[in-house]
């Protein structure tokens, strides 16, 4: 059974690479969603091994959805990568502190990617 | 030691007469035979080893040569996975771009991509109007660009007039500014031939370094595409 991965971001043109990036190099199963509360609802509708999410989206950012996740026991431990724009250290340990286990910024480089997410789903 | 010991028990087996001075004549030819078979194996031994140096000589060749080899295609595939990484940036703009023929949904595309493909978050498009030789604001994001510029004034208003694009040596990390001094990338956006309106990149994300080639991939397709899609109406020259 191959690994799930949910994508989030209220950006389709990031969704769109990210989608690609991963269906090229890797076969990961793909899911997205285009909120943090959509997130939260996938996280446990789809129950993914890893979540890359976005930070600033409408209706939920990706904080906010990553303390819900957190919050609930049957996604708590699932990874969650934030895909920022921001790498500000006092970002980055917000991040950290509403539960992220790690942290990539845009714009994406696709060898970046792929290696944190198999260092996530690897065995 | 062992030479000597045997050389003493021959000598001491002599017949007597000779008081063990001289050895036996048999003796001296065993000693001759084996000292030239020691001489011949001495030879044999040196040859190969002459010969096996030789081989190492050769293999530390080939061994270079796979090595100068492992690092061409290293090289080449590094080459190759830029480019592959170009094509998917492409890819995605394309299908972002190229699926829309609605202005505002667009213009929408065009910040998605710039901010998600390039790595900047401040920019602004310009529509062209020959005709009253000046460049007005279609859409900002991040920055309060100025709402008209002359035709060929500053850097936008150059790269209107001459259809030539701008690329900064030195890009800027964002700043909320919409100065000559923030833009990094400045791209025609053409229509058969005319300059139909700008794409002014200006800061970059802190985390991006510097424009590289599959950024201008993406430029160079959005100069090409956006325009038939952003500008409706004929430009009068």
């Amino acid at each position: 059974m191959p690994k799930k991965v949910l994508l989030v971001d209220d950006s389709h043109t990031a969704l769109l690479m990210e989608q690609m990036i991963l269906n090229q190099r890797t076969k990961y199963d793909l899911v997205t969603a285009q909120n943090g509360l959509e997130a939260v609802e996938k996280s446990v509708s789809e129950r993914p091994d890893l979540i890359l999410m976005d930070v600033v989206m409408p209706q939920m950012d990706g904080f906010r959805a990553c303390k819900e996740i957190r919050k609930n026991s049957s996604t708590k431990d699932i990874p969650i990568i934030l895909v920022t724009t921001r790498g500000e250290p006092d970002f980055v340990e917000a991040g950290f502190n509403c539960g992220c286990n790690d942290y990539i910024t845009k714009p994406l480089n696709a060898n970046e990617l792929v290696q944190v997410v198999q260092n996530y789903l690897e065995d | 030691m062992q030479d000597q010991e045997r050389l003493s028990h021959r000598t001491q087996a002599s017949p007597a007469g000779s008081a063990g001075v001289r050895p036996a004549p048999d003796t001296m030819l065993a000693l001759q035979t084996e000292k030239l078979q020691t001489r011949a194996r001495i030879m044999s031994l040196e040859e190969q080893l002459a010969t096996n140096l030789a081989e190492q000589t050769a293999l530390a060749g080939k061994v270079r040569q796979a090595e100068a080899r492992g690092d061409e295609l290293r090289s080449q595939l590094s080459v190759l996975e830029e480019r592959r990484d170009s094509l998917e940036a492409l890819e995605v703009a394309a299908i972002r771009l190229l699926g829309t023929r609605d202005q505002q949904e667009a213009i929408a595309i065009l910040m998605e991509i710039v901010a998600a493909l390039v790595g900047s978050e401040e920019m602004a498009i310009y529509e062209v109007d020959h005709g009253a030789r000046r460049l007005k604001l279609a859409a900002s994001f991040g920055v309060a660009s100025p709402e008209v510029v002359p035709l060929g004034d500053g850097i936008t208003g150059r790269v209107a007039a001459t259809g030539t694009e701008y690329i900064a040596e030195a890009p800027a990390v964002q700043a909320g500014a919409a100065t000559d001094e923030q833009i990094s990338v400045c791209a025609p956006l053409m229509r058969q031939g005319v300059t139909a309106g700008v794409l002014t990149i200006y800061g970059l994300l802190p985390q991006k370094q510097r424009i590289d080639s599959k950024d201008l991939v993406i430029i160079h397709f959005i100069q090409q595409q956006a325009a038939g899609i952003l500008f409706r109406q004929e430009q009068r020259a």
